[in-house]
């Protein structure tokens, strides 16, 4: 083994004695490897790994050239310094050489101090690139650190609270990103949806969102209005940013299911959408970006009837090129919102894939994230039941039958009856040590695509034996969760929080659904 | 068991049971079963699958269970026109070739070997 910062340089000539005479005058400073002719140099590329390698041109097999279209072109290795060795130093030889990768050139006969200066010169440019390329790993390892940092700031998407479902999307456009999201419950049951974007991207965006995601949670536990919450994030921030060029946009808005209201501030973020009685309401920005001055937050409260839905999301949405070079833009995505809301087709997993259908689709540059609130919509669903072989039974049976007001194919219906029953089944039999409790079952259909299912308990949790193969021929149980998985296209178990979570996601072509 | 009827024929024993075989009623359905082949020294347990509605993996375990309840005292068990909801569910652990299954009446005597 050689020491991490020794140079490797591979020799390559035809002539023993060039090479013989190469290797006594480098041999102690670097680390040798020779090869006598192109098709040896190319296998010793491949194995030695050399950082320099002095080329003879004219050698049998294959010439210096082709030695050098092959690492350059095929190879893709940039980084390896060739030095061409030649007796032709014409300028039409020179100018075919450099096209094809070398980096210097050394004619022959060669001078001893020249040699080592042109080859010191190269091992310089390689520890430059090593020190270089280290620096770049550690700074690349700190950004997937605070990326990772970030991603735990977000919440778990796919909740349901009550009537209430939230679902979220989240691209970063590099690892770390500016956009934030947030989703909570207030001491008086209202649902707080957050949705902010911090001008630029990476670290030092990742950074400001970290500030500006503490400053909401703290509106969550001091139970601050949404006026203050924004006036605080203002004032903090504009002490933090200062005079730097970053700001923040961000809107915000309190739901409360119950009595149909919903109470929102925007603060120069792109307009959500409140989906209500079959209209849109754009909630367009109730004062300016945060970060450039003290100001002052109004709210404006809305009343709404169920089902309705507030959609959050960020600028990288609408911001992108079609085919044409033209910016998609914020009205031909209002527009597409309420065209798939108006036929109850709405879910951010259609709304992305409606856009791939744009000729171009998306080629993303920025953060994208969006949060979907929906508060009573027959698409979302929740039955409860306790334990009971019995009432585990019934409850497969409702959640199937509120199915089948959108799907009609009897196959997709049995086969989800049989999912259920074994979900409902695996609780009644396992979570509570023979005892009874709490089974939920969550359904949330995405008309068109697929039926998404939870089954949660609170009971003592999946452990290590859960199995998904099948049993043998001759055991009497074991087989659900073989079965459940047979049946559907995904299915994952988890625990979140108190809850043992089984998650089923079951495809449904477009031309079942009554819808 | 009101949906569960037996009856012999030919020397076999005939349970005809209509309804859904789930978690619910596989324990009271293997005590009757248990009950019946007491009463009867039938060879062949015939188990009349037509009428099932539904059936999840409780009943395979139920099916699985008899099956070697009956070989272990050197008798048979036939599953006779089991339901498209059966064949669905057995189908999917690939269990139909596991059983005897007869597809009708005639089928039942070539495999009860009469």
């Amino acid at each position: 083994m050689s020491a991490p910062d020794s140079i490797r340089v591979l020799l390559v000539d035809d002539s023993k004695t060039v090479i013989r005479l190469l290797t006594y005058i480098l041999g102690q400073l670097y680390v040798l490897q020779t090869a006598e002719d192109g098709q040896e140099a190319i296998e010793a590329h491949a194995t030695f790994k050399p950082d320099v390698i002095i080329l003879d041109m004219n050698m049998p097999l294959k010439s210096g050239l082709e030695v050098m279209q092959h690492i350059r072109g095929t190879v893709q290795d940039h980084e390896v310094q060739i030095i061409v060795l030649t007796a032709q130093d014409t300028n039409a030889f020179k100018a075919r050489a450099f096209a094809a990768g070398a980096n210097d050139f050394l004619g022959k006969p060669f001078d001893r101090e020249e040699l080592l200066a042109r080859v010191g010169a190269a091992a310089r440019q390689v520890h430059l690139t090593r020190r270089l390329r280290q620096a770049y790993e550690r700074i690349s390892r700190e950004i997937d650190l605070v990326a990772g940092l970030q991603k735990r700031l977000l919440p778990d998407c796919s909740p349901i609270l009550g009537e209430t479902t939230v679902e979220c999307f989240y691209r970063p456009s590099g690892r770390a990103s500016g956009d934030y999201y947030d989703f909570f419950t207030l001491p008086d049951g209202t649902i707080r949806a957050v949705m902010a974007d911090v001008s630029g991207h990476g670290a030092r965006a990742a950074f400001l969102m970290a500030v500006v995601r503490t400053l909401v949670r703290i509106s969550q536990t001091h139970y601050l209005s949404l006026a203050e919450t924004l006036s605080l994030a203002s004032h903090h921030l504009l002490s933090s940013i200062g005079d730097e060029p970053d700001f923040v946009t961000l809107a915000a808005a309190d739901i409360d299911p119950d009595a149909g209201t919903l109470t929102y501030v925007n603060a120069g973020h792109c307009p959500p959408l409140l989906w209500n009685g079959g209209k849109a309401q754009w909630l367009e920005p109730t004062g300016s970006v945060l970060g450039f001055f003290d100001q002052e937050f109004k709210t404006r409260t809305v009343k709404f009837t169920k089902p309705a839905g507030l959609f959050l999301y960020t600028d990288g949405w609408y911001e992108w090129r079609t085919l044409t070079r033209e910016i998609f833009g914020l009205e031909n995505f209002k527009d597409l919102s309420e065209s798939l809301l108006s036929k109850d087709r709405f879910s951010l997993g259609t709304l992305l894939e409606s856009l791939c259908g744009e000729r171009a689709g998306p080629v993303f540059t920025d953060d994208v994230t969006a949060l979907w609130v929906s508060v009573g919509s027959p698409l979302t669903r929740v039955f409860s039941a306790i334990s009971t072989p019995n009432a585990s039974r019934s409850l497969a049976k409702q959640a199937v039958a509120a199915v089948s007001s959108f799907v009609s194919d009897p196959d997709t219906l049995h086969d989800l009856d049989i999912v259920l029953t074994e979900a409902c089944a695996n609780v009644t039999r396992h979570a509570y040590n023979n005892g009874e409790g709490p089974v939920e079952v969550r359904l949330r259909l995405h008309p068109g695509r697929s039926v998404d299912l939870e089954v949660a308990d609170w009971g003592k949790g999946f452990g290590e034996k859960v199995s998904f193969e099948n049993a043998a021929p001759d055991s009497e149980c074991g087989r659900g969760m073989f079965i459940i998985c047979k049946l559907s296209d995904s299915c994952e178990i988890k625990r979140r929080g108190r809850e043992n979570v089984l998650r089923v996601v079951k495809r449904i072509r477009k031309d079942l659904w009554k819808i | 068991m009101e949906n569960l009827t037996w009856l012999q024929k030919d020397g076999a024993l005939v349970g005809r049971y209509s309804g859904e075989i789930t978690m619910e009623i596989t324990q009271d359905f293997k005590r009757e079963m248990e009950k019946a082949l007491e009463d009867h020294k039938a060879v062949t347990l015939v188990l009349d699958l037509s009428d099932v509605s539904f059936m999840d993996s409780s009943g395979i375990g139920f099916l699985v269970a008899c099956n070697t309840r009956l070989q272990a005292s050197g008798r048979l068990l036939v599953l006779l026109s089991p339901s498209p909801q059966v064949r669905k569910t057995l189908g999917l652990v690939q269990l139909l070739e596991f059983f005897k299954v007869a597809e009708s009446e005639q089928e039942l005597e070539a495999l009860a070997g009469r």
